[in-house]
């Protein structure tokens, strides 16, 4: 397809789909093997999007939107809607459209537009930003925070309403408005808080005060104005001075920490607390909650560990064992706190930074369902939190382009069913005809809520095919199917918009050809939802052995797709539309999505937050890291992803996304530490040590979160980083081959090749 | 003269011509009917428990219309040098109406009426000699801090309960008795988190009716219901002498 080809696989529309042509019936859908699904950047920037300042025509049977597949019969004044069916007469406003007096979403080119909805008077343009700040941590630490935030604090938009909550063994909610003496509004951490206990608490329930309980004639009683959340909430530009002067005084939580215990941390009241003052803003406020988190939560609903040290945080055999007591119960905490914070339309973005693990994994649903950032580091000086959270806050074209109150509907072709969607995104459970009867991830639905998106937050959207048989299809047959997305969202400048977004690929009768459907494969996009959909059933389902279930599809999609003589092994070959998919998978099912043993739940919970949020091209990266070779004889160039492209005389950059490796080959090494770059004669050497410090710097000042540099040396320790991604052609088992200058990897895993020699072997088997 | 052998020589005194002792005028002990004896170090196991003078005032509406805070502010102000213990005497405030409100360095509110608690483990006592500026400064904007409220309610129970738990604390106690009791407190609230909603306890020395003091000393708190309080306190005072 001319899509494929061209330089940006999303185009304008941001949308990639696995097959981008589609068999029509249920049966031939599952031949295909893998799921039929839609990768959606909502908001993507792109200059040839148009901004239409008016509201869109919508069907008045199913609500689609009127697009460029509409038919329309312009005497009569008439479009037939693509999705429907259903005739609509175009408004008065519309009568002199004509062939050649077009409105811009009937463009043919404008399969994606942008409507400015006007801004209902009741809402309040401001962004918030609560930030939520663990006190639980060494001085040290605390001073590395107290600069990030200062620095958060002046690359505010001055509109912008700030908040301010510190928390350890209790909570304390700062009155930034309160100008006699600092003032807090103290909450105790082991208790659990409904959320209108804490807007009584904080002053700030609905009736404006306590029932009265003196006598009604006391003067004075009645008739003064309750200063609601604005006590609490500042505009940016007025509390710069209230906070500087808040961050000096702050200090490390006061309560003793007896020895061999962990601090009293009482993350999950503190958040309860966060949500529930927020929940006093008008409907429609976007508002971030900022937590920034040094450790875990043993305090209070929500804690994941114990406070005895001699208690370790659960790990990934814990969980598998269901021998981790706090995991469940803490779950299902933040869950309920995820349901709030979606009904209110706020965000929970959570910047944990702590040696051990601070309970990431059990946050994670609140994240996810708000559509939330996460970014983990292991330290507040450390240069992936300190970039990353400055990121947040910058603006221009390093701008994230935080957005608030995202809703998405989807709209297809009556054949169509969606199962539902994975990423960051909560279901609205809005029930249609479109509704599958299955459920993938946030499913059951055809609206969907994202409290909080930016520009690369990207949704997968599951289909399945109705089951209907093609005889009962009344009339002619359509050979076009059509899928239409309607986000709305409030930008950053605080403007409500509603992007239109209608895609159409053609169906075909995969019983009569599959050459169609075969060069409408996206091996990149199937990667990735694959990736996704593994991740998905690891976590929901208990025994899922998500090696075997990929190795499966593997085998199945090439047994279909393949070309060979049956029992032949040597004969296989794949279209090369198929030819880079058995190297995704095989990548895919060494990486930390699916071998979770060296990592921490915490860990896996962030790689996967982020897989399942990121566009397609970085979600690739994730799964198959890129690596480029630098040496004197040639230009940078990709080299292959095995121990073979180690040399003595070269660099290696790997991008994992989550690291940039720098590998230097052993004799790389030893001239750079004998100092060889350092004389002038040896210039070209050192520009050759320097071009891939600024390469992985480009990368790096892309990212968001900013990943974690590792600079390292063959047979170096931290050469650990890069050896892990590679395949490992050379071990222990076959080092006799290895060439001079070459290295080798301790492991048992299988090589590619052997990996290869196997599928084609299962393949062709009949 | 006569001269009496004492085992005290300093407690020897010559007579005079009439046969009383020449240091007569000097020895009350020996001319009144009752005495007070001051008692040195020698006698005291540790040094005497600090003074703590823990002043709560109502800023209910009631309280500002009457000028009643600003004149309780300048009084407990004028009233500071007169103070005993100086200089180990130590000093707290805390305001309510509706809620309460502590102080240290800033405004701590507590508002869960229903299940008070201190909102910092120390530092809401402060020493009154070395805070002297504070305290003085604190009193003097008082007044103005509550001018323009509107609140109706007064919650004197929760404060003067709280005023409690900050005032007895075993911070200062800190010896073997104590350190026991602590122990088994530690153990007792590691199995129950309702312990730690019983209030904090008071030592009066190591006299050995160690329960009688004890039990002096204490409130019922509504939230230890599940044993009866004087039981949980003889227990708990059985186990320290055991352990």
């Amino acid at each position: 397809m001319s899509e494929m080809a061209s330089p940006d696989p999303e185009g304008l529309d941001g949308v990639r789909m696995t097959w981008n042509v589609w068999p029509r019936t249920k049966v031939e859908s599952s031949k295909c093997v893998i799921p039929l699904a839609a990768t959606v950047a909502l908001i993507r920037p792109h200059p040839d999007i148009p901004r239409l300042p008016y509201a869109p025509l919508r069907c008045k049977t199913c609500s689609s939107a009127l697009n460029p597949f509409s038919r329309v019969d312009f005497t009569a004044k008439i479009w037939i809607c693509p999705f429907c069916y259903q005739r609509n007469h175009f408004p008065p406003h519309y009568h002199a459209i004509s062939e050649t007096n077009l409105p811009g979403e009937l463009y043919p080119q404008y399969t994606t537009v942008e409507y400015i909805l006007p801004l209902s008077n009741s809402l309040n343009p401001s962004p918030v930003f609560l930030f939520l700040l663990d006190t639980c941590l060494i001085d040290e630490e605390i001073h590395f925070l107290k600069s990030a935030l200062r620095r958060a604090i002046g690359l505010l938009p001055d509109n912008a309403l700030v908040g301010f909550v510190s928390f350890g063994t209790q909570v304390q909610v700062h009155e930034l408005g309160f100008s006699d003496m600092s003032k807090v509004y103290v909450f105790r951490g082991s208790k659990e808080i409904p959320a209108e206990q804490i807007l009584d608490q904080l002053g700030l329930s609905a009736a404006g005060r306590r029932p009265q309980k003196g006598a009604p004639g006391i003067a004075g009683a009645g008739g003064f104005p309750n200063s609601g959340i604005t006590r609490f909430l500042l505009p940016a530009s007025e509390c710069e001075y209230t906070l500087n002067a808040l961050l000096d005084e702050l200090q490390t939580d006061q309560w003793p920490v007896p020895p061999g215990r962990r601090p009293a941390r009482c993350t999950g009241v503190a958040l309860s607390v966060a949500a529930g003052l927020l929940s006093a803003c008008n409907p429609g406020t976007g508002a971030r909650i900022v937590a920034l988190v040094g450790g875990p939560c043993t305090e209070g609903p929500g804690a994941i560990v114990s406070k005895d040290l001699s208690d370790p945080v659960r790990s990934h055999k814990d969980l598998d064992k269901d021998a981790a007591p706090f995991f469940k119960k803490a779950v299902k905490f933040y869950e309920g706190l995820a349901k709030q914070l979606v009904g209110q339309g706020h965000v929970l973005d959570i910047f944990a930074s702590a040696l051990d693990q601070v309970g990431v994994a059990e946050m994670k649903v609140a994240v996810e369902r708000t559509g939330g950032l996460v970014v983990l580091s292991e330290s507040f000086g450390h240069s992936v939190f300190k970039d990353s959270f400055k990121r947040v806050f910058e603006d221009g074209e390093q701008s994230l382009g935080l957005c608030f109150n995202g809703t998405l509907e989807i709209n297809c072709s009556k054949e169509i069913k969606i199962q539902g969607i994975i990423g960051p995104c909560t279901s609205l459970e809005k029930k249609g005809p479109s509704v599958a009867d299955t459920v993938i991830g946030e499913g059951n639905t055809t609206a969907w809520k994202m409290c909080g998106l930016d520009k690369s937050t990207c949704l997968t959207v599951m289909f399945d095919l109705s089951s209907s048989d093609r005889s009962n299809t009344p009339g002619a047959v359509n050979p076009q199917l059509y899928l239409q997305f309607l986000t709305s969202y409030q930008d950053p400048s605080g403007q409500s918009v509603l992007r239109v977004t209608t895609v159409t690929r053609r169906w075909v009768d995969s019983s009569v050809s599959s050459e169609e459907l075969v060069q409408g494969f996206d091996q990149e996009t199937a990667a990735v939802v694959m990736a996704r959909f593994a991740s998905l059933k690891m976590e929901s389902e208990e025994t899922f052995d998500a090696t075997r279930w990929l190795d499966r599809f593997l085998i199945r999609l090439c047994s279909k797709f393949g070309d060979y003589r049956k029992d032949d092994p040597s004969s296989f070959t794949l279209n090369p539309s198929f030819s880079l998919f058995p190297q995704f998978m095989f990548n895919l099912r060494r990486s930390q999505f699916v071998q979770v043993f060296n990592n921490s739940p915490d860990e896996t919970a962030y790689f996967r937050m982020l897989l399942d949020r990121e566009n397609i091209s970085n979600a690739a990266v994730m799964i198959q890291p890129s690596l480029i070779s630098y040496s004197f004889n040639a230009l940078p160039a990709p080299a292959l992803l095995d121990v073979a492209s180690i040399a003595a005389d070269k660099i290696l950059l790997l991008d994992s996304y989550f690291s940039v490796v720098i590998f230097h080959g052993m004799t790389i090494a030893q001239w750079r530490n004998l100092g060889y770059q350092n004389q002038q004669e040896h210039q070209a050497f050192a520009q050759l040590l320097r071009a891939p410090h600024d390469d992985a710097q480009m990368i790096i000042r892309e990212r968001f979160p900013v990943p974690r540099l590792v600079v390292c040396d063959q047979h170096g320790s931290q050469a650990r980083f890069l050896l892990a991604k590679l395949n490992p052609s050379a071990t222990y088992n076959n080092a006799h081959e290895m060439a001079a200058g070459s290295d080798v990897i301790f492991t048992d895993d299988v090589s590619l090749q052997v990996f290869f020699e196997h599928l084609q072997r299962l393949a062709v088997q009949s | 003269m006569v001269s009496i052998k004492i085992g005290n020589l300093e407690y020897c005194a010559q007579l005079d011509a009439t046969g009383r002792r020449v240091d007569l005028n000097q020895r009350p002990e020996v001319t009144k009917g009752t005495v007070e004896y001051v008692a040195p170090t020698d006698y005291m196991v540790r040094p005497p428990m600090l003074p703590v003078y823990f002043f709560l005032i109502d800023v209910s509406i009631t309280a500002v219309r009457s000028v009643m805070v600003e004149v309780v502010a300048q009084t407990i102000n004028s009233c500071l040098d007169e103070l005993p213990g100086i200089p180990r005497t130590q000093i707290g405030f805390a305001t309510f109406d509706s809620t309460i409100h502590f102080y240290n360095m800033k405004m701590l509110v507590v508002s869960d009426l229903d299940d008070i608690f201190v909102p910092l483990p120390d530092y809401l006592l402060v020493n009154l000699s070395e805070s002297r500026s504070v305290v003085e400064t604190f009193l003097d904007s008082l007044p103005s801090m509550f001018q323009d409220k509107v609140n109706l309610e007064s919650a004197f129970g929760p404060a003067l309960k709280a005023a409690f738990m900050i005032m007895v604390t075993l911070k200062d106690n800190d010896n073997e008795m104590s350190r026991r009791l602590k122990k088994v407190l530690e153990k007792f609230r590691s199995t129950d988190c309702a312990y730690y909603q019983l209030c904090h306890l008071v030592r009066q020395g190591e006299h050995p009716k160690e329960g009688f003091f004890l039990l002096s000393n204490l409130f019922e708190d509504q939230m230890g219901a599940n044993i009866g309080y004087a039981d949980w306190m003889l227990q708990i005072s059985r186990q320290v002498q055991q352990a």
